[in-house]
Order: structure tokens, then C-alpha cells, then sequence
């Protein structure tokens, strides 16, 4: 191949612009599809969960029931840190 | 004396030719630039590398570069063949490319895509870059294959690049891959100019809403689903997105963590070396350095920059029937290159309001992308196979 030939017959004889529109259209048909389908899954799950609820799955790793509660642990600093400054 | 002459004149330093040197100098220069600039460093390393072993010449009758796969030759058996050119297997088979997709699958959360369907649109659009580069490049004399293989550089893609050409256009393998990957490294470079140029500064400011919760069983569903849909469309993506969903499945199911764990970790990094390495061997100054190669680098900058247009002017038009406007910026993410172009989508609009955080709503049209690029290299696959 010549470093820069422009070659219009080429394109016409590879079906250049069909190939092109006919991809795009499927490209674009296709995750039209995948869209279409991400925004009824919601409403379809809906309807599944009156039938089989979403349950905790059993690989969900349980709270260590050693680890203290941090919330209550804050809580229960304050607390001492009002009594010690003579609040209520 | 005989013997030290023969040896001297088998070295590198006497059979050295100036392509040879070129092509080290590039090398180089790709190790560079990923040490010090940070330029995609996983892969701008390895391949900088590889161009660099690539490149050592060395005696004929030595069975050292990839392309000295003597089966194929009929000179001798695998054993004979270069240890380069049976790591150079995976590239040539396209084995690399799905085994990086399932770790792409296993690493990628899709719920951004799932709380907000309509941007999956943007990384369809974005695929127009891949189509137009095709025409550009039947214009410029290459075959129907070629062509196909070039345009998919805009898909922004290394692995779907390296997949395509590997099936439909061997010979162009080292140029496009190398076009391909310097073009990903390239993306904080060549996206911000086009997407300052195509959006007006209030476009820049647009704050999208935060997406919602998605469940587990959204995320679940999600992977067979998609699959089901792009298999069935387009056949010619099975391999490719059969890995990505199938590591996403891994991920998502939340009962294969030591698998998700391996694909996302050891098994991408293992292949990307090896990907790497062999790619950038492959470009020998003797079938690298041609003039189809810088037409392919050409057409490969043309691509993503249309692609990255391509998604942009898309986001706007829909901008003009939506209610809740989209940041047009998010629309140059639809080019693929995870998860680059929605870093650079991040910082673009950052500059503009600091606090406005775009990163997560780019991701949605930035792996959408990655299944657009794979349903683009499966329909021209399927189309143009021999």
C-alpha cells in the first residue's frame, strides 16, 4: 500500500457504509435492550419479593458479637465526661 | 580468532540496524513516561519493556522472537519454538484478552449503570468512533478486516483491540495493540481538550442527582441477564463477555469471593505481564516500522477522539429531552478505558466546581462502554470472518 492513498471504491466495494450503519444499529440495539431491561428489573423484583423476600444471605458475615458497639461505647463516654464536669 | 570473529559478528552491537535502535528508543521513552509522567504504568511498563527485548537482534538461526514459533514454520517441533513466541501464543490465539475480561468483570461494580439505565445509552454512542475509523480506513486502501480491526482502537479497549485483530487482521496485531494501549495511557491528554471544546461552561456545572441503592439481587440478576442479551445478539462477543459477566457473577454472587478475589488480583495481573511483555515484543523494527503502522496510529487518534466526541454530543441531544439534565462532560467516559476517561470526566468537571463529584455517574457510561466496544468487535467479527 501507497503511504496515503484515498480509495472511495474501496469503501463501496467492502460495503464500507452498510457495515458501518448495520454495527452501530446493533451496538445501539443492544444495550437499548440491556437499558430497557435495567429499568424494569426494579418492578419485576418488586412483584418477586411479595413472593420469595430478600433474605440476609448466608455468606454475609455476622457481626463479631465481641466487638464493642461504638455508638454505645460514645454514648456512654459523654455521659461519664458531663458527670465528671458536673452536668446533668 | 575464528571463533571470537563469529562471535563478534553475532552480537547485537554488529547486527544492530537503525530500526532496531528506533524501536529500543520508543521503548525506553514508554518507560518513561509511565515512571515518571504515571502514564498507565501497568501496561506502558511491560510493554516498553517487551519493545525493548523485542528489538535485541540477534542470529537468524536462533530461536529467540515471538515470530520464531518453529510449528508453524514446519522446522521443528514446540520445544524448538522461542519461549517469546509460546508466550506470544496468548496473544496470537486471543487467550489473553477474555482472562483479562473476567478479571475486568470480577473488579467492576455495575450498580452506578443500574440506578441510572439511561446512561448506558451514552457508551453506545460512543462507539461511533469505531464505525467512522472503519470507513476512514477502507478510504485509505486498508481491507474490509484490517479496517475493522483498526476502528476498534476507538473502542478505547486494549484487550477487545488485541482480541479483534488477533482473529481478523494478524498481521497489523503489534501496531494496533501498541496504538491501542498508547492511546488508553494517552486519554488524560487527548479527552479534556475535546470536551472543553464541545460543552459550554454552565453544561460543566450540571450536579446530577446521587444514584440510588441498588439491591443484591439487581446486582445478581444483572450479569446472566446481559450476557443472555448480548450472546444472543451479537454471538461474535460470547467469548469476551462471557468473562466479563461470568467475573461479575463471581463478584456479585457473593459465594465465589476466593474466585472473584483471584481474577481481580493474581490472574489480571499475571495475564497483563505476560500481554504485555509479548505485545511489546512483537513490534520488531522489521515488521513494525512501515508506513501502515503510523496510519494506524493516525486513524487510532482519530478514533478516540471522534469516540470521545461521539458520547459527548450524544449526552447534549438527550439533554434535550430529559428533565433532570446529565452533565454532558459524563458522555466522553462512554469510550471505554476504565477507569480512566471517568477520572478524567472527575477532574474536568472539578475544575470547573470543585465540589461537584462526576466520577461515579462516569462509571455508568464507562462500562457500558466496555460492553458496547465488545459488541462492536463481535458483530464485525461475525460479519468478516473468512
Amino acid at each position: 500500500m501507497a503511504f496515503i492513498t484515498i480509495d472511495p471504491q474501496n469503501v463501496v466495494d467492502s460495503n464500507g457504509v452498510a457495515l458501518a450503519l448495520t454495527g452501530m444499529l446493533i451496538v445501539f440495539s443492544a444495550l437499548v435492550l440491556i437499558s430497557l431491561f435495567i429499568a424494569c428489573v426494579p418492578h419485576l423484583l418488586g412483584l418477586l419479593n411479595r413472593i420469595f423476600p430478600e433474605v440476609e444471605h448466608h455468606h454475609t458475615p455476622p457481626r463479631p458479637a465481641d466487638q464493642p458497639d461504638l455508638e454505645l461505647v460514645a454514648a456512654i463516654g459523654l455521659a461519664l465526661h458531663r458527670q465528671g464536669r458536673g452536668k446533668p | 580468532m575464528d571463533i571470537l570473529l563469529n562471535f563478534l559478528r553475532s552480537t547485537g552491537f554488529a547486527q544492530m540496524e537503525p530500526g532496531n535502535a528506533i524501536m529500543i528508543l520508543i521503548g525506553i521513552t514508554f518507560v518513561v513516561l509511565a515512571i515518571r509522567k504515571d502514564y498507565e504504568p501497568l501496561l506502558l511498563v511491560p510493554i516498553g519493556f517487551g519493545m525493548i527485548v523485542g528489538n535485541i537482534p540477534y542470529v537468524d538461526t536462533m530461536s529467540l522472537g515471538v515470530y520464531d514459533d518453529w510449528t508453524e514454520q514446519g522446522k521443528g517441533s514446540l520445544q524448538n519454538s522461542s519461549v517469546l513466541s509460546q508466550i506470544y501464543f496468548g496473544v496470537k490465539f486471543g487467550l489473553f484478552p477474555p482472562l483479562i475480561f473476567l478479571g475486568i468483570g470480577a473488579m467492576t461494580d455495575f450498580s452506578t449503570m443500574l440506578s441510572n439505565p439511561k446512561l448506558v445509552l451514552l457508551g453506545a454512542a460512543a462507539q461511533i468512533g469505531v464505525f467512522l475509523t472503519l470507513l476512514g480506513a477502507l478510504l485509505l486502501g486498508f481491507s474490509a478486516q484490517e479496517a475493522a480491526s483498526i476502528g476498534i482502537i476507538g473502542g478505547a479497549d486494549g484487550p477487545t483491540a488485541i482480541f479483534l485483530s488477533s482473529q481478523l487482521a494478524p498481521d497489523l496485531l503489534g501496531a494496533i495493540a501498541i496504538s491501542a494501549y498508547s492511546y488508553m495511557a494517552l486519554v488524560p491528554v487527548i479527552q479534556p481538550p475535546i470536551m472543553k471544546l464541545l460543552t459550554t461552561r454552565s453544561e460543566r456545572l450540571i450536579r446530577m442527582k446521587p444514584p440510588r441503592h441498588v439491591s443484591k439481587r439487581e446486582k445478581m440478576i444483572f450479569p446472566v441477564a446481559a450476557f443472555l442479551i448480548c450472546a444472543l445478539i451479537a454471538p461474535g462477543a460470547l467469548t469476551l463477555l462471557g468473562m466479563l459477566f461470568f467475573g461479575n457473577l463471581l463478584k456479585e454472587s457473593l459465594v465465589t469471593d476466593r474466585l472473584a478475589n483471584t481474577a481481580r488480583t493474581a490472574l489480571i495481573d499475571i495475564v497483563t505481564i505476560l500481554l504485555g511483555f509479548a505485545v511489546g515484543a512483537s513490534t520488531q523494527a522489521k515488521t513494525f516500522l512501515k508506513a501502515d503502522s503510523l496510519l494506524i496510529f493516525a486513524l487510532g487518534a482519530a478514533s478516540f477522539a471522534v469516540a470521545t466526541a461521539g458520547g459527548l454530543i450524544f449526552a447534549k441531544i438527550m439533554n434535550l429531552f430529559l428533565r433532570e439534565k446529565i452533565n454532558p462532560l459524563i458522555g466522553a467516559a462512554g469510550v471505554s478505558a476504565v477507569p480512566d476517561s471517568a477520572r478524567v470526566v472527575q477532574m474536568v468537571g472539578q475544575k470547573e466546581d470543585p465540589h461537584n463529584m462526576l466520577l461515579m455517574h462516569a462509571m455508568a457510561p464507562n462500562v457500558a462502554g466496555v460492553i458496547g466496544s465488545a459488541i462492536a468487535a463481535g458483530v464485525l467479527w461475525s460479519v468478516l470472518v473468512k
